[in-house]
């Protein structure tokens, strides 16, 4: 396997350590399709995330998922109910939070606190979320 | 300020510091299911419910069943989860009653004004709210 193709892989882990880094992975998948069918107040004018919008979280965590050579980190999907999709992770004093605005036309961002400080990036690339998550596995 | 049945504003008296207010789930995903904690996004300012601020109820005034219940407060509830108010004042956020069971918590912005502080204190928020009840 040339140098190209080793960093192309997504890890270079042990089966067991894929297997377990895999399902947290799969897990997440599960639980932002599972925001299409939660229980929407729609005469309040709640609203599920959009297919589109849903296809869009998928994309930005799968090439994050393939460019991280870290562990992928247990993480939990939540809206407001306006079609926004936001995912959490979280360890310790380490907590990053993934938005994805209802609007397709409107970038994601990603709010980080680790300690005391924070910071709030938006128009967030996969490269840049992978970077992020990579910090669970010093956390 | 909701207004009576004559249409003149009522005075409510301020939460003690030692008070509890209770936030609500609404949906299953405003849990964490690894934890069964309010996720942030329950602490995210909606416009939907929160116009005055995050929509709270006044755990003196009313029974954790009946929260959990009656749709008075929610038309679903999947969780309940307290705040204790001088703890939220301790963190310059105000907790303001607008009747006998009700108060809304002042101070939170709304994430299309003010994104960064919206998340901080919806992740702070989640931080210290105590989960109460959930569905089972």
């Amino acid at each position: 396997m040339g140098m190209a193709a080793v960093l192309a892989s997504p890890l270079q882990v042990s089966d067991a350590s894929r297997s377990l880094v895999d399902r947290n992975y799969n897990v997440l998948v599960g639980r932002v399709r599972d925001l299409l069918s939660d229980d929407y107040d729609v005469e309040i004018g709640e609203q599920a995330p959009s297919a589109e919008n849903i296809d869009r979280a998928m994309t930005l965590l799968s090439d994050a998922f393939q460019v991280m050579r870290s562990p992928f980190p247990r993480a939990f999907a939540s809206t407001t109910g306006r079609g926004d999709i936001r995912i959490y992770w979280r360890s310790g004093e380490l907590d990053l939070h993934l938005i994805i605005p209802a609007d397709v036309g409107e970038a994601p961002s990603l709010y980080l606190h680790d300690g005391g400080s924070e910071s709030f990036d938006r128009d967030v690339s996969s490269a840049q979320l992978a970077d992020r998550l990579s910090r669970f596995s010093r956390a | 300020m909701r207004q009576g049945p004559a249409g003149e504003q009522q005075v409510h008296p301020p939460l003690e510091c030692s008070s509890l207010v209770y936030r609500l789930a609404r949906k299953r995903s405003d849990l964490n299911p690894d934890t069964n904690e309010l996720s942030p996004a329950v602490f995210i300012r909606q416009e939907h419910y929160d116009d005055q601020g995050l929509s709270v109820v006044i755990e003196d005034a009313v029974p954790l069943e009946q929260v959990c219940t009656s749709e008075r407060y929610a038309r679903r509830c999947y969780g309940v989860a307290t705040l204790h108010v001088g703890r939220l004042r301790d963190h310059m956020l105000e907790v303001e009653p607008d009747d006998f069971d009700h108060a809304n918590v002042t101070g939170v912005p709304y994430p299309s004004d003010e994104p960064q502080r919206a998340e901080s204190l919806s992740r702070w928020l989640a931080k210290h709210a105590r989960t109460v009840w959930r569905r089972p």
